[in-house]
């Protein structure tokens, strides 16, 4: 385990360092100077080339880079172009928000979308694995920021049952969470039902039914257990696709999270958030991966007792 | 005639196959007495295993279904039982052990758990006294650091060992039939041998009836009271053991013997019969064997002889036009 | 949007070995039954060559001219005079609808397709030569996938500036290591063939062996991911142009005529159901037959 552990880390390391050069070229990639950018339109040469020297633009980009890094690293990531905030004030107002939405709609996209697969295998080429199969490939298909849209018309707009938006109450986060839990919910549906129909062909099911155990303990311990690693480990990794999916969910329900500050900073040109926003969100889906592939290792026997 | 342990009656196995559907067990008739051991042989394929895994009604998740026939046991014709009493009866009375030991333990489970379950279930025994008494099985097949090893995975065991696991498991509760299909063919040559000497010592300590499904004519000698052959889902030949090997009477069961130049030598071809099985969608309508049979006549093409006791020996029964004259007069056609 | 709208690819493995190449006629004969079999993806066909019918013939099937606004019927509600109603200048939403599937065929596809034509090519050249190319393009294409999806695309956009253009382009970047990773295990595994070893020891090009003997053996497997990749293409454009990063309000972009009736929500809200639900169906139909083909594909799955 310690070895395995060991390895998945050193692999992280430089993709992390890829991943940052790529996020501190992204400023340059810009069509224009950056500086002339951030100074605005009206600026004066002068006021441009101070501009540079704050920034370091002068500097050769090597030196520019390891600047950067070593600003990132102490917990510097500059200042909002737009308003002038630092960087990790806008970011700390606003991952919250992020984090519950995420956690939630991971949660019962989980738990539904293991449900949906176990019925589908148990009962497969059978009605109720018809209408699974159908309610996650329509789950995959239906566009998250539509269906925003549509819940926001039933149950705000016509029966008032929850707030339209915002983050005031823990009822703000329903409709928010299932809108972006459909897609999620249905990659998980389909997984699980074709890891369950491949483990319910394995040899150590027809073992535990050879002794004669009752269906819902073959099923439930002997089939799920082995399925349950593999389910895991693809849903762990989806995690990163709800950070992506957020932003849309942010912007139709209007709540103050970090997708909606990357939109809003887009919109605005407000690049130096967008590069801090860029490398946050990269950084966190390398690290998450990395902890599901650590977490398989925890669950796995094999891995974790060699 | 006393009651058998087990009495396996016309039993009919088809599977689903595209549109249509074959039959991998057509008719398999034999009995088991207590405490005897009785080889199932033949080529992979011939429908041995299929015949065991329809005994213990495990076709589930497969696209197999007995059509056919009766399977009693003890009386009971498991083939008629709900499945609530059939689970009552696996593991319990009728136990089996799988070829793959690698496979046939499930990874992500502790030995100790998967050792429980079936005494926990059967025998009613709480958890600490189920775990004693697996603890008691490990030893009974010889696996040493038993407190250990029960709480280890799968994994961390060699295949003989698994082996040995799944013999425990199986034995758990005391079975009165023990079902095991090609029990030593995943396994070295010195480890088989420790394998079957300790099922010959498990079913002597035991008193079980035992079913042993294998195509190694070796260990049907070193195992078995009598031996039923199987050739396209069919019996073809019935014999005490001796007789079987000294006087084979069915053209199949020579060449069977004929490829083994010595026993303990694995077979998995037979060179010396040539040709295939036939496909099991695609049987001739005669004697199954009649395109592999070196002595076919045109009356083995045209039909298909019946399994009937052969006169002089006990228990002799064949299924070829050539053993027709050595048939008891107007004997029973079972 | 829902994170696989773009990331389907990533999240539905396909059996590289499992997608053999068809030669013979009886394969694709077979090939065809076996997917005629699923009656739901071959619905699903229908829809799409019925959308391909619409994109190429779009301006002649409009019942009215999508542009022309009538101020006479703001965001009315579906009628027989309009079957879809009426948008926010009165424009007739059915005609805008028909008119905007010419636009979002063509960008779905052509990034689609850009992916597919540089993610094969640096698949056969990765499995084919392996060594440093295969290391570099690998480890390339783990870079990509350390952003999620969506979001490469927005930073992509927000380099490159919004526009339609740019959203091919965006949407066409994340799509290539995908292609790359599934032509390169199929590259692999064809490799080890003996029918291209005995043409190697024969003495042929390199670049014959990967074109005439390779290539073809991955053709089945690009198929699928093309088919399975358009449902995603057309939600991450789609996404894009709601957010404003992608079609301008004036295109008839399904995704930008939701974004504009977003504001109408609480009046009227068919004028985001309908864009709503083309972008569904479509989705799911392409969806639908991408299931369809890898299964029919697939000599794992019997009939």
């Amino acid at each position: 385990m310690g070895r395995y552990a060991l390895q998945r880390l050193l692999g992280v390391i430089p993709l992390l360092f890829v991943v940052s050069v790529l996020v501190f070229l992204f400023i340059h990639l810009i069509p224009g100077d950056p500086a002339r950018l951030i100074a605005g339109k009206d600026a004066t040469l002068d006021e441009i080339q101070g501009i540079q020297r704050q920034l370091g633009l002068d500097q050769p980009l090597w030196r520019q880079y390891i600047d950067y890094m070593g600003n990132t690293l102490r917990g510097d990531l500059g200042n909002s172009i737009r308003s002038g905030l630092p960087v990790t004030d806008l970011l700390g107002s606003s991952i919250m928000p992020t984090v519950w939405l995420t956690l939630l709609s991971m949660a019962w996209a989980l738990i539904i979308g293991l449900l949906i697969g176990m019925v589908s295998a148990v009962y497969h080429n059978r009605w109720p694995d018809y209408v699974g199969t159908l309610v996650s490939i329509s789950g995959m298909s239906i566009p998250g920021f539509w269906l925003g849209l549509v819940l926001i018309q039933v149950f705000s707009v016509e029966l008032g049952w929850v707030p339209t938006g915002g983050v005031d109450t823990w009822r703000s986060y329903i409709m928010p969470s299932l809108t972006l839990g459909a897609g999620i919910m249905s990659m998980i549906a389909r997984y699980s039902r074709s890891s369950m129909l491949e483990t319910m062909r394995e040899d150590y099911v027809r073992t535990a039914r050879a002794k004669g155990l009752r269906e819902y303990l073959v099923v439930g311990r002997h089939a799920l257990r082995n399925s349950l690693i593999q389910v895991v480990t693809v849903a762990g990794l989806q995690f990163g696709f709800l950070l992506g999916g957020s932003v849309m969910v942010e912007t139709v329900f209007s709540i103050p999270g970090i997708g909606r500050l990357l939109v809003d900073s887009i919109l605005y040109r407000d690049y130096t958030v967008i590069q801090a926003l860029l490398l946050i969100f990269a950084a966190q889906f390398i690290l998450i991966n990395l902890l599901v592939d650590l977490l398989y290792g925890v669950l796995n026997p094999k891995i974790r007792y060699s | 005639m006393t009651q058998h342990l087990l009495e396996v009656e016309g039993l009919k196995t088809e599977f689903k196959r595209g549109g249509g559907s074959v039959t991998a067990v057509a008719g398999v008739d034999f009995h088991i007495r207590k405490g005897e051991v009785l080889g199932l042989v033949g080529e992979s394929g011939c429908g041995k295993s299929v015949t065991s895994l329809s005994i213990m009604r495990l076709l589930k998740d497969t696209p197999g279904k007995i059509t056919g026939g009766s399977v009693r046991f003890e009386g009971t014709d498991l083939t008629k039982l709900s499945e609530k009493d059939m689970r009552r009866a696996r593991g319990n009375d009728l136990a089996m052990i799988f070829q793959e030991p690698m496979t046939s333990l499930n990874p992500v489970l502790r030995i100790g758990l998967q050792l429980t379950e079936p005494i926990m279930l059967h025998l009613g025994y709480g958890r600490k006294k189920a775990r004693e008494h697996a603890i008691h099985m490990l030893k009974l097949v010889g696996i040493p650091r038993a407190e250990e090893v029960i709480d280890e995975y799968p994994h961390q065991l060699s295949g003989g060992m698994r082996q040995r696991v799944m013999i425990a498991m199986a034995m758990s509760c005391n079975p009165k039939l023990l079902i095991a299909d090609e029990p030593t063919t995943a396994l070295d040559v010195t480890i088989q041998a420790q394998i079957l000497d300790l099922m010959k010592r498990l079913k002597e300590e035991q008193e079980m009836g035992m079913l042993l499904i294998t195509h190694d004519l070796g260990v049907v000698a070193e195992m078995c009271d009598r031996v039923v052959v199987m050739y396209a889902g069919r019996v073809v030949e019935e014999a005490p053991v001796q007789e079987l090997f000294s006087n084979p009477k069915h053209p199949y069961t020579k060449g069977l013997i004929q490829s083994v130049p010595k026993l303990r030598q694995k077979v998995r071809r037979l060179e010396s019969i040539k040709g295939n099985v036939p496909d099991l969608s695609q049987m001739p309508p005669g004697c199954k064997f009649a395109a592999r049979c070196p002595f076919a006549m045109e009356k083995c093409v045209a039909s298909e002889p019946e399994l009937i006791p052969l006169a002089g020996a006990s228990e002799r029964k064949s299924r070829c036009w050539l053993t027709q004259d050595e048939a008891v007069e107007g004997g029973d056609r079972a | 949007m829902s994170g696989n709208s773009i990331g389907m690819g990533a999240g539905a493995p396909l059996p590289a070995e499992a997608l053999a190449p068809e030669k013979s006629k009886g394969r694709a004969r077979a090939f065809f039954r076996k997917f005629c079999k699923q009656r739901l993806a071959l619905i699903a066909a229908c829809f799409i060559i019925l959308l391909f019918i619409v994109a190429a013939f779009g301006p002649f099937l409009t019942p009215y001219n999508p542009d022309t606004p009538d101020y006479d019927a703001l965001m009315k509600g579906p009628s027989a005079a309009h079957w879809a109603g009426t948008d926010e200048y009165g424009r007739d939403i059915l005609s805008r609808l028909i008119d905007g599937t010419r636009l979002t065929m063509a960008v779905s596809l052509s990034s689609v397709l850009i992916a597919a034509v540089f993610g094969t090519i640096l698949g056969l050249l990765s499995g084919f030569y392996g060594g440093w190319w295969d290391r570099l393009i690998m480890r390339g294409s783990d870079v990509l996938f350390s952003f999620p999806d969506l979001l490469l695309a927005i930073g992509i956009v927000a380099i490159l500036g919004p526009g339609l253009s740019n959203v091919v382009i965006a949407v066409a970047v994340f799509g290539i290591p995908s292609f790359a990773r599934i032509i390169r295990s199929v590259t692999l595994s064809a490799k080890q063939t003996l029918f291209v070893e005995a043409t190697r020891s024969m003495g042929a090009k390199n670049s014959r062996i990967i074109w005439r003997h390779i290539f073809p053996e991955t053709l089945s497997s690009i198929i699928v991911n093309v088919s399975m990749r358009i449902g995603g293409a057309i939600l991450a454009a789609a996404s894009l142009s709601f957010l404003g990063m992608g079609a301008k309000t004036t295109e008839p972009d399904w995704g930008a005529m939701l974004s504009m009736g977003r504001d109408y929500l609480s009046i009227a809200p068919h004028i985001v159901y309908f864009p709503g639900l083309t972008i569904f169906l479509a989705v799911l139909a392409f969806n639908l037959v991408g299931d369809g083909l890898r299964d029919a594909l697939d000599p794992k799955t019997k009939n």
